[in-house]
């Protein structure tokens, strides 16, 4: 979760709620994807074992792409929770710098203010 | 077209299990999209991307033509195929559609035994008689002439390819005659064949699997005459059956089997030649204790409800049984005798006067194997 924006810093828009539900979504993309695979691949043996010919023959090739396919949507979707994951991170450290920013420029500004309201020295 | 198998149930479960998969993953995928789109629209400074959703999309597409089509081609299978046979399978790629049918009509080869080749007379008749209690139904047929018969079959299946085939080749003359008897408890079913003439048969067999090829062959030729008989016959349970050949002529038999595995390769052959006066002979018996039992329990009650009648009809069936079988064997005799005089005639001079065979009736004959 990013820290709250200090006084004077642009907040960074942000929902961490809603990367966190993303994050959740996507994971149980990739379980169910996982879990098509895991059938699919229980059921393999039984069905290959008594088909033979053509129809067989294509669905070889169809079987290969599909599951190769599903596997990459598995890793998109992995990638894209590591990706929201960092971006919450990201989000954070933002927000930090931005804070740092605002804080530097506020003590400058502070500076300036009280060098104003000093009275300059006698002659 | 292609000879293809394939268990439809299989095919049907994998499509409903996967489908069943597909369909979760597509929930899956729609709450993910929906999330992504709720966190574009509120943390615009730190955009992702995120392309999981499409490639989703695109996997389960791809997953619902497979699906489609394994459920196209188990019901191809299915309507084909009621019997667990295999089929012949056409896959139309262009119109997406799987056609099936008997892999018999592609080889265009009958299962049933078929007549390919018949010149001659032939006379088929029937013949119900009853003798009091007894009824007896025969059918006979008699042919003269030549005749040429095969059957096939085929069979494939996830194990491999069985397949046979069988040829006979008969000229002459040839009586066949079935006969069944039935008198109450008792029933009695022959079959009798004569023959003067010359006859071939051989059968070729092939298994072809993953791991072996066995094929076997075997056959015989004959000339001269054959007389054979066989017969069952059972009452209260109790069973007798037996068979009896007489054969007088000259014949020849082959047989050979080859076996080629991974591990081993044989292949055996023999033959061999027999001539003269041969007879051969089998017997069984059997007895259904349980049957046997019933079947006295019911002639008991029936004896003791009217036990003077039964035991004349008893008494009338035994007597026309024996005077039947006497007959019979009368007959039998001298159908043997016939057949064996007309056998040894052949033999003497199965080419008219140009050959000359000797011929001892008293001697069995030799046989030599190869």
């Amino acid at each position: 979760m990013p820290p709250h924006p200090a006084f004077g810093a642009l907040p960074v828009r942000f929902d961490d709620a809603a990367a966190d539900q993303a994050i959740a979504a996507l994971e149980d993309l990739a379980t169910a994807l996982r879990s098509y695979l895991q059938v699919d691949g229980q059921l393999q043996a039984p069905l290959r074992r008594d088909w033979r010919g053509p129809a067989r023959t294509w669905f070889d090739g169809e079987h290969a792409a599909t599951a190769q396919t599903v596997q990459q949507a598995i890793n998109r979707a992995q990638t894209g929770a590591e990706e929201l994951r960092r971006a919450k991170h990201l989000a954070a450290t933002e927000q930090l710098h931005r804070n740092t920013e605002a804080e530097a420029a506020h003590r400058v500004e502070v500076a300036r203010l009280e060098a104003l309201a000093t009275p300059p020295p006698s002659p | 077209m292609t000879i293809s198998s394939a268990r439809p149930d299989y095919l049907q479960r994998y499509a409903m299990f996967v489908a069943d998969r597909s369909n979760a993953a597509r929930s899956a995928n729609t709450r993910a999209a929906v999330a992504l789109a709720a966190y574009h629209y509120s943390s615009i400074d730190l955009p992702v991307t995120v392309d999981a959703s499409a490639v989703t999309d695109a996997a389960l597409a791809r997953s619902d033509g497979m699906i489609a089509r394994v459920r196209r081609v188990a019901v191809a299978f299915t309507m084909a195929d009621t019997r667990g046979h295999p089929v012949a399978v056409m896959d139309d790629q262009r119109f997406g559609r799987v056609y099936a049918g008997s892999p018999y009509s592609v080889f265009g080869k009958a299962v049933d035994t078929e007549t390919v080749y018949e010149k001659g007379w032939r006379k088929p008749f029937e013949d119900t008689r009853k003798i009091g209690p007894v009824e007896v139904t025969s059918t006979f047929e008699a042919f003269a002439g030549a005749e040429v018969t095969r059957k096939g079959r085929f069979d494939l299946d996830g194990k491999g390819l069985d397949a046979g085939v069988e040829g006979s080749a008969f000229v002459g003359a040839r009586l066949e005659a079935d006969t069944s008897l039935e008198a109450g408890v008792l029933t009695a079913r022959g079959h009798a064949e004569a023959s003067v003439g010359a006859e071939a048969s051989a059968a070729a067999h092939a298994k072809i699997s993953l791991e072996e090829v066995h094929v076997d062959a075997s056959g015989g030729a004959f000339v001269g005459a054959r007389g054979a008989l066989d017969g069952e016959v059972e009452a209260m349970g109790v069973g007798l059956k037996g068979a009896a050949e007489a054969r007088a002529g000259i014949g020849g038999d082959f047989s050979g089997e080859g076996h080629l595995g991974w591990d081993k390769i044989e292949i055996e052959v023999s033959a061999g030649l027999a001539f003269g006066l041969g007879a051969g002979g089998s017997g069984g018996f059997s007895v259904n204790p349980k049957e046997t039992v019933s079947d006295a329990m019911r002639i008991g009650t029936r004896v003791q409800s009217d036990a003077g009648s039964a035991a004349k009809v008893a008494r009338a069936k035994t007597e026309d049984l024996i005077n039947d079988g006497v007959d019979l064997g009368g007959d039998l005799y001298q159908t043997g005798r016939d057949v064996v005089d007309g056998g040894l005639d052949f033999v003497r001079n199965p080419l008219g006067n140009t050959t000359t065979f000797r011929f001892d009736p008293h001697v069995l004959g030799g046989r030599c194997n190869g």
